[in-house]
């Protein structure tokens, strides 16, 4: 490694850091995470006022959890979402990007700072909100029937799919308009798992369905990676194997969207 | 200096791309295995057990949220359910297993309640009686049991005129009248949604394929063994869905296609199904019934087909593995032996 490449290593760790700090400020500025934990507490509050009335049974118990979780689970990803599709937009129409890459900060350096901050905001949240969702409830006896090592489970891949929406955030903010692709990326993350089997129970058969459901599974299916149901359904862990397959396929889809985030970025003539 | 500036910057693109065309590859193959991680495909589940449905669904805080549901099938039935009653909102007390087994409406007794285990029950009249009881449109429920409103009655309601209001606004029925059921046609787009949402949703696409099979049109009814298809394509391992085809095609006079299914039915029910049988958590009344229905129609239909020694066989194996719970099978093998001897 020359002397040049080996100096240019704490650089570009100050940039991300530099970069993570200004996502940091800016998500604080918007409000958007506090009316998110507003909610959340708000929620919280709900929960501590049922356990003081009584939770009727087991049932309720675990479908008013699952409503939480859900809900952090959705705060997370929506705040990535929103934060991510909106830096490259903001600070080209702002021109604080050219004083940015003025200095010695690689594209490439840039959008991987922007990646991992939004990210962390996102698993920031997810594990926030997740907690006040969650911690209310220990105190019922209930609590004891869920299953710690797919609570951890869900956690990582909450935090992958997290890590996936922000890439695909920052990779279709630079080929739409904002709004087009906060809208795109949202039907996708809420409704692609339905939109698949809707297409498959129509054109399912046929000579050309194993080419559809192949073609099909191109599309980022963020339901893999939400395990919030199984979670409150009592259904155990997963396998190892399927557990190591869902955090190579996060993985792989979040590294291919963040190259070509890299590469659109790069051809880009600002 | 500049030179190797230079170099050094071509090797770091070469590699990115090196790796961008890796991870590429990797991607473009990777639907070969991504394609089995389902991780929300699993059999049982609070969501869709019977019990936790009506517990979760008749809770005070159910009633406060309103169909508010996390996941959307649940949120589904519970739309079906207002739809079935003209949009009146009676509080959850329809008895999904039963609906998905006979197409049986309200709640009664389970069909293996009214015998004991082991004795004959009578598993053609059984499906003819519901099938029939389908197919009214229109049809008041006098018999039903008591299920009251979500809006509450004048004598119970303490908002006084604003109730009033509430009630004349909105389908309202006073609970003390019969229901009125609608004919399901109304329904069936929202099995439709269910399945959608949901593959995996085996009783929805029973009752579905019950109301489609309900309408007594030709092309409904073909519908309905379509939508059968679909749902056993997409859970191959739901014995009770295989069953229902059986019977369809039973009914065609198609004797062969029947047997087939009948057998997958039986050799996937006597797979499932756990030693304790119905005294197992996770396998229900409804699915013993059904499980012993597959064996029996499995073992007939070879009979009819002619193949009288392989269905004595066939009873022999199903008692082996079922016990006491396929009694009914000792007096069909002797009619068989008869057969055999007569022959």
């Amino acid at each position: 490694m020359s002397a040049a490449s080996e100096a240019r290593v704490p650089a570009t760790s100050t940039a991300i850091a530099l970069l993570a700090r200004g996502v940091a400020i800016e998500i604080f500025r918007r409000k958007e995470f506090y009316v998110l934990l507003f909610l959340m507490c708000i929620y919280a509050v709900g929960v501590i006022i049922a356990g003081a009335v009584g939770i009727e049974d087991a049932a309720t118990f675990f479908f008013l959890l699952n409503l939480g979780l859900t809900f952090a689970y959705l705060s997370g990803h929506l705040l990535a979402l929103l934060t991510a599709a909106r830096q490259i937009p903001k600070e080209i129409e702002h021109r604080t990007l050219y004083p940015l890459l003025a200095r010695p900060v690689t594209r490439q350096t840039y959008i991987l700072g922007k990646w991992i901050a939004t990210t962390a905001a996102g698993i920031t949240a997810l594990f926030l909100l997740t907690a006040l969702s969650f911690v209310p409830w220990l105190v019922f006896p209930e609590a004891t029937a869920l299953s710690v090592p797919l609570f951890l489970q869900m956690l990582v891949l909450g935090c992958l799919s997290i890590a996936l929406i922000a890439a695909l955030g920052l990779l279709l903010s630079l080929a739409v308009p904002t709004g087009v692709s906060l809208t795109i990326i949202a039907l996708f993350f809420l409704f692609w798992n339905q939109a698949k089997a809707f297409v498959l129970a129509w054109h399912g058969e046929g000579p050309a369905a194993g080419f559809l459901r192949w073609a099909l599974e191109y599309v980022p299916d963020f339901s893999k990676l939400n395990l919030v149901t199984r979670y409150t359904d009592g259904v155990g862990p997963l396998a190892a194997g399927e557990f190591l397959g869902l955090v190579l396929y996060g993985g792989l889809t979040t590294a291919l969207a963040l190259l070509l985030t890299g590469v659109l970025f790069e051809r880009r003539q600002l | 200096m500049n030179g190797n500036m230079h170099t050094s910057r071509n090797q770091r693109g070469l590699t990115r791309t090196h790796v961008l065309w890796v991870l590429l590859a990797i991607f473009l193959l990777s639907p070969a295995v991504t394609a089995y991680l389902q991780p929300n495909r699993y059999e049982g589940g609070r969501l869709k057990d019977d019990a936790d449905i009506e517990a979760r669904n008749t809770s005070a805080f159910a009633l406060i949220l309103g169909e508010v549901r996390a996941n959307v099938s649940d949120l589904l039935f519970v739309k079906t359910e207002l739809y079935l009653h003209s949009g009146v909102a009676y509080m959850p007390h329809l008895d999904y297993e039963a609906m998905a087994q006979t197409g049986d409406i309200e709640h009664r007794p389970a069909p293996s309640d009214d015998h004991e285990p082991g004795t004959e029950f009578d598993f053609e009249r059984h499906f003819r009686e519901h099938q029939e009881e389908i197919g009214h449109e229109h049809h008041d429920h006098h018999e039903d049991e008591y299920a009251p409103t979500i809006i509450p009655t004048a004598r119970q309601d303490f908002r006084g005129f604003i109730g009033e209001l509430h009630r004349r606004v909105k389908p309202w029925r006073d609970p003390a009248l019969a229901h009125v059921h609608t004919d399901g046609r109304e329904l069936l787009p929202w099995y439709r949604l269910m399945t959608l949402s949901d593959p995996h949703h085996i009783r929805a696409y029973m009752i579905g394929a019950w109301w489609l099979k309900a309408q007594r049109q030709e092309a409904q009814r073909e519908e309905a063994m379509r939508f059968l298809a679909e749902g056993i394509r997409n859970n191959p391992r739901a014995f009770q869905l295989y069953m229902m085809r059986g019977y369809m095609h039973h009914e065609d006079g198609n004797i062969e296609a029947a047997r087939d299914d009948f057998e997958k039915a039986a050799g996937f029910a006597v797979q499932q199904r756990p030693l304790q049988g119905p005294e197992h958590r996770d396998w229900t009344d409804y699915m013993e019934d059904d499980a012993r229905g597959a064996v029996r129609m499995h073992v007939l239909m070879e009979r009819d087909l002619g193949n009288v020694e392989r269905a004595i066989e066939l009873s022999r194996q199903y008692r082996e593995a079922m016990g006491t719970a396929v009694a009914f099978l000792n007096r069909i093998e002797r009619d068989l032996q008869a057969m055999l001897e007569e022959e």
